[in-house]
């Protein structure tokens, strides 16, 4: 690779070298500004904070400015999923450094926001890859700060066993998907996604295309770790359990966001990139009931556990797998659906889901302190007499969650709706109707917790000033989940504007985006 | 016009986040105040906009279903990609940038009625709050201008999903009323409420989804409006069984609404916990979103299951409800509870006349519709009065009430009388021309249903009797004077005696406003010419080719 050809890669990735760099400066400036006793200026926590946001805005104006280019030879791509995904992290990346913000001591500020950046730039380098070992990177880039986040801002034991079973689960899934890869690549003999697709499509792989449906069921168990879909997210309710508000809801999306692009990628290099000419309709017949029965265990698993809980984080991340499932019915329909793809469902559903459960989180960062965590529904009792504006923004969240209207949770379960109905086959309709079933359980717990902060007597939470950032962070996901709801059209067209990337073949034309794109 | 109509949504939800945003600085008066206002205007605006349409002198309507004035604006394109390689998926689509959700406010004569139904009792619920709600008064007040903005929304939405928006939000702000001042058992009450209706509600957003993609098979440019759906499915009627399971699907959350029997079970709790500008909500408006949902999407969209599914299950289901409540109510000795088991009765009135599917029976529902709003919130309004002195409901401990408060007691004769259909009050109108229409066509059901008005005198007049009449009975507890009505109680039950009295003596005016759009919706179903008086007594006669 040519010193040319690095620069052209560089270009494509600016808002990820942005982060990068600021993770490098953080790192470094840090530790000489905190003794060896752990004192430091008090309040420097507002300037790793500020410092942080303007790393993320910097990289949001780099997204805002950056024309989507045709797919390349590169080891980065640029296309319409690129700009989604990207702008949904940077976007959440904001409100979880908010989050952050408030919750996390001096001490352990600086590297407890530089680790989310560095987080957020794994997530976009997870989708832009445009070869299998950078996707690869990508996740990792994830995982790793991810374990240090969630080791880093407590040191009770809860919270040091929700690490190591972290730490544990992910190694293994970074195995299956490694090993997933590596058959991929067997069978192709390339790591690079055209190559593959090529091979794939033009059945070169000769006899050892059997090994093409057993990498693709590998790499969907290992990204099933991530998005958290049964059977693969026992983890999740000891994690959330152990973990801070602002990492549990780190968890409950970013985790998602990366396994979901990923999984788009991977299956629409097999799938969808592909005509399914000969042999590889048995891989397509193979992948769709494969997802479908993730899809409703994920579904049926998380609404019913979710039930039973009495913890919040625990109930939240159970809610987190139900909402996966739902994902996957859009993953399912792929990019079928005649009035709404399933993979743009997909899409918006990602990011109204994200900004109603970061919106939970951000609330509770916003009520909860060091002498009075909100652990239990019981700390929430008599919330909206102290906290009457917290707890309004909770209702909105929780009825966001529940999928009722006017919010953007509602205008997204109803995109799946109607990509799962106008599928047109049977198991379409099965998966609307499962969705509907859960929709309706999962309104039990959520209406719990609202009973919980709106009808039980308590004395509340009692942290008398809510700290500003994540109150901020809260409000943001308040007005954000109601604009979803009223003006959803920007979203959707971007989530749309994706499918037609993926969708077509890699040396086809992304020009047309590009045109969409700057007429906005 | 349009003005009017944005209006009328505009000003409770205006007035709701004033009162949000002053909820710390305004006591309970300033907030009392400021919902009265809003209320009050809102009823103005909405009095001037039913004054207005009926200068416009329109004409019949050319649709099934035809909102007179209209505002739209997009709220979502969805614009799905061909791709190549989908192939014949590809080619079933037709052209994507018409498949929008839209903002499609309208009205026609239906829709105002019942918003000027809704505008008048807010009012009532506001003075019948004035004194009892003391606690977070100002969140009383802004759930009760959310629900008001929301039941309107119902009434103006004319784009299908837009109309489901509404129906579903309005169950919040009455979770939190019922919820947040309810009864003892509230918590109960307000979540089996909440989710009884909500379960419901999902089957027919499943309906929904499935009727809008087969508009879009269909080929319909906006298959999320209604007027088109109506036009396009009586021009070209879907296969006869899809229409029977949308049509089943759709009303699931229609019936739990009304409440029909066997899925009426959440409503005496929810009636008897919620406070009592929450019953007069509830019984008023909110159980009329049911048959209004009927009447304005299954009604004209699936014409053949609605004459050959709809009108024996719904019927049955409604004379079921119409003795079966009666019943109910009659073995009660909870007043609230009585009116709430009344309500299940009256509103099977509504559903029978609906199901003639001929004129007179859908004018008859729709006033039985307006009718029951008044007289039973009026009876909840007299059940508020008496627990405001009283603080106890039960007949066991009240009796000959007519010598302490009179004139409550002249207003609670009046009201039953209302509700029993005595001639000259509004409930005759409706429940006759109801019962005429059925009788048309399934003399036997209208026979039935008619026994619903004799067992109505029945459990009304044994309740005066027992609880205003006699010797004088009170709770011992109650060491205060109890007053008789006051001007503020007269204030919240006059406007409703008179619109009683007038829909009974002088109902014209009423029908001819809504005729038009009950005759476009009605003009392509032929039951009642079709069927023979004397052949229809059995129910296998329903099963016609």
């Amino acid at each position: 690779m040519g010193f040319e050809s690095i620069n052209s890669a560089v270009n494509l990735v600016l808002p990820e070298v942005v982060l990068i760099a600021t993770v490098c400066v953080m790192f470094l400036a840090a530790p000489f500004l905190v003794s060896e006793t752990g004192a430091t200026t008090p309040g420097i926590r507002h300037r790793w904070g500020v410092l942080s946001l303007f790393a993320i805005s910097v990289a949001a104006w780099f997204w805002m400015n950056t024309l989507l280019v045709p797919v390349n030879d590169g080891p980065f791509r640029l296309d319409g999923l690129v700009y989604f995904i990207r702008g949904t992290t940077l976007a959440f990346g904001a409100i979880i450094s908010l989050m952050l913000w408030s919750q996390v001591e001096d001490s352990k500020s600086a590297e407890c926001q530089a680790l989310l950046l560095a987080i957020l730039a794994g997530v976009n380098f997870t989708v832009a890859a445009n070869d299998l070992v950078v996707l690869f990177l990508g996740l990792e880039l994830v995982s790793i700060p991810t374990y240090v986040l969630l080791a880093l801002p407590r040191r009770e034991r809860e919270s040091q066993e929700a690490t190591i079973k972290y730490f544990l689960l992910s190694i293994f899934s970074s195995a299956l998907v490694l090993y997933g890869f590596a058959l991929l690549y067997g069978a192709t003999g390339t790591t690079h996604y055209a190559g593959i697709a090529a091979t794939v499509a033009g059945g070169k792989s000769g006899e050892l295309s059997q090994l093409l449906p057993l990498a693709v069921a590998l790499i969907v168990a290992g990204l099933s770790f991530r998005i958290t879909a049964v059977p693969f997210h026992f983890y999740a309710p000891d994690v959330f359990q152990g973990s801070p508000a602002f990492a549990a809801g780190m968890l409950s999306l970013l985790p998602k966001i990366v396994g979901f692009a990923a999984l788009i990628r991977v299956l629409s290099l097999s799938v969808a990139d592909v005509n399914f000419a000969g042999h590889l309709e048995l891989l397509g017949d193979l992948v769709k009931p494969l997802l479908a029965m993730l899809a409703v265990l994920t579904m049926l698993v998380g609404n019913l556990m979710a039930l039973r809980q009495t913890n919040i984080h625990r109930m939240m991340a159970y809610s987190s797998v139900a909402h996966a499932g739902y994902m996957l019915v859009g993953l399912t329909i792929g990019d079928r659906g005649t009035m709404a793809t399933g993979i743009a469902a997909l899409l918006f559903y990602l990011v109204s889901y994200g900004i109603m459960t970061l919106g939970v989180f951000a609330v509770l960062c916003a009520v909860s302190s060091a002498d009075r965590p909100v652990r239990t529904l019981n700390d929430l009792g008599g919330m909206s007499r102290h906290h009457p504006a917290a707890a309004l923004m909770l209702a909105v969240m929780l009825f966001s969650l529940a999928g009722l209207p006017p919010s953007g949770g509602f205008i997204g379960k109803m995109n799946l709706f109607l990509a799962a109905w106008s599928e047109g086959s049977s198991l379409g309709r099965y998966l609307a109707y499962i969705m509907a079933f859960n929709a309706a359980v999962s309104a039990f717990y959520y209406l719990r917790m609202i009973a919980a902060v709106y009808l039980k007597p308590g004395t509340g939470p009692t942290t008398m000033h809510m700290p500003a950032p994540a109150a901020l962070a809260a409000v943001l996901c308040t007005v954000a989940t109601l604009a979803v709801f009223i003006a959803p059209q920007r979203i959707w067209d971007a989530a749309q504007m994706k499918v037609k990337t993926v969708v077509t073949t890699p040396e086809g034309d992304s020009p047309p985006v590009l045109t969409t794109l700057t007429a906005k | 016009m349009i003005g009017f109509l944005i209006a009328l949504m505009i000003l409770p939800l205006a007035t709701a986040v004033l009162l949000m945003l002053f909820r710390d600085s305004a006591g309970q008066n300033t907030a009392r105040w400021m919902a009265l206002i809003g209320s009050v205007v809102t009823l103005c605006v909405a009095v001037t906009t039913v004054a207005k349409y009926q200068e416009l002198q329109l004409g019949t309507a050319t649709q099934p279903v035809q909102p007179r004035v209209e505002w739209r604006h997009t709220w979502l394109t969805y614009s799905p990609q061909r791709t190549e390689h989908l192939g014949q998926v590809a080619s079933q689509s037709i052209s994507p940038a018409h498949v929008k959700l839209e903002f499609y406010f309208g009205a026609d004569g239906v829709s105002l009625s019942l918003i000027a139904l809704t505008a008048l009792l807010t009012i009532s619920a506001v003075l019948i709050s004035w004194e009892t709600i003391k606690e977070r008064s100002a969140d009383f007040y802004v759930c009760l201008m959310v629900l008001e903005a929301g039941l309107i929304g119902v009434f103006l939405a004319f784009d299908l999903l837009l109309f489901y928006v509404f129906f579903e939000f309005t169950l919040i702000p009455m979770f939190f009323m019922v919820g947040l001042w309810g009864g003892s058992q509230r918590n109960h009450a307000a979540i089996k409420f909440f989710l009884y209706t909500l379960v419901g509600s999902l089957i027919t957003l499943l309906g929904l989804a499935a009727l809008v993609i087969m508009a879009v098979q269909g080929g319909v440019a906006t298959p999320f409006s209604i007027p088109a759906l109506a036009s396009h499915f009586t021009a070209h009627p879907m296969e006869y069984h899809i229409q029977v399971i949308l049509f089943l699907s759709l009303a699931a959350g229609f019936i739990v609404k009304v409440p029909l029997f066997p899925f009426h079970t959440w409503l005496p709790l929810a009636h008897v916990e919620a406070p009592t500008a929450g019953s007069v909500m509830l019984a008023g408006v909110m159980l009329k979103l049911g048959s209004y949902g009927f009447f304005r999407i299954c009604l004209p969209i699936y014409r053949q299951a609605c004459e050959q599914v709809g009108l024996p299950l719904i019927a049955t289901l409604s004379v079921i409800g119409i003795v079966y409540g009666s019943f109910c109510a009659l073995s009660q000795r909870d007043i609230k509870k009585l009116v709430a088991y009344s309500s299940v009765a009256h509103l099977g009135f509504c559903m029978l006349g609906m199901f003639a599917l001929n004129a007179e029976g859908v004018t008859g529902s729709l006033l039985q519709m307006i009718n029951h709003g008044l007289s039973t919130g009026a009876l909840f309004l007299l059940v508020g009065m008496i627990y405001d002195r009283y603080h106890t409901r039960q007949l066991d401990d009240l009796g000959g009430l007519a010598q302490r408060i009179p004139l409550i007691t002249v207003a609670m004769v009046f009201t039953s009388m209302a509700s029993i259909g005595l001639p000259g009050l509004n409930g005759f109108v409706g429940e006759m021309l109801s019962l005429a229409g059925m009788f048309k066509i399934m003399p036997l059901y209208a026979v039935i249903g008619t026994s619903g008005v004799v067992l109505g005198a029945w459990y009304m007049l044994t309740m005066v009797q027992q609880g205003f009449f006699g010797p004088l009975r009170e709770p011992h507890d109650v060491h205060d004077p109890v007053q008789d009505m006051s001007p503020r109680e007269a204030c919240a039950f006059l406007p409703l005696a008179a619109m009683c009295v007038w829909i009974g003596v002088a109902p014209q005016p009423f029908i001819e406003l809504m005729k038009p759009d009950i005759e476009a919706v009605v003009a392509d179903y032929d039951v009642s010419n079709v069927r023979p008086l004397s052949g229809s007594l059995t129910l296998t006669e329903v099963d016609r080719p």
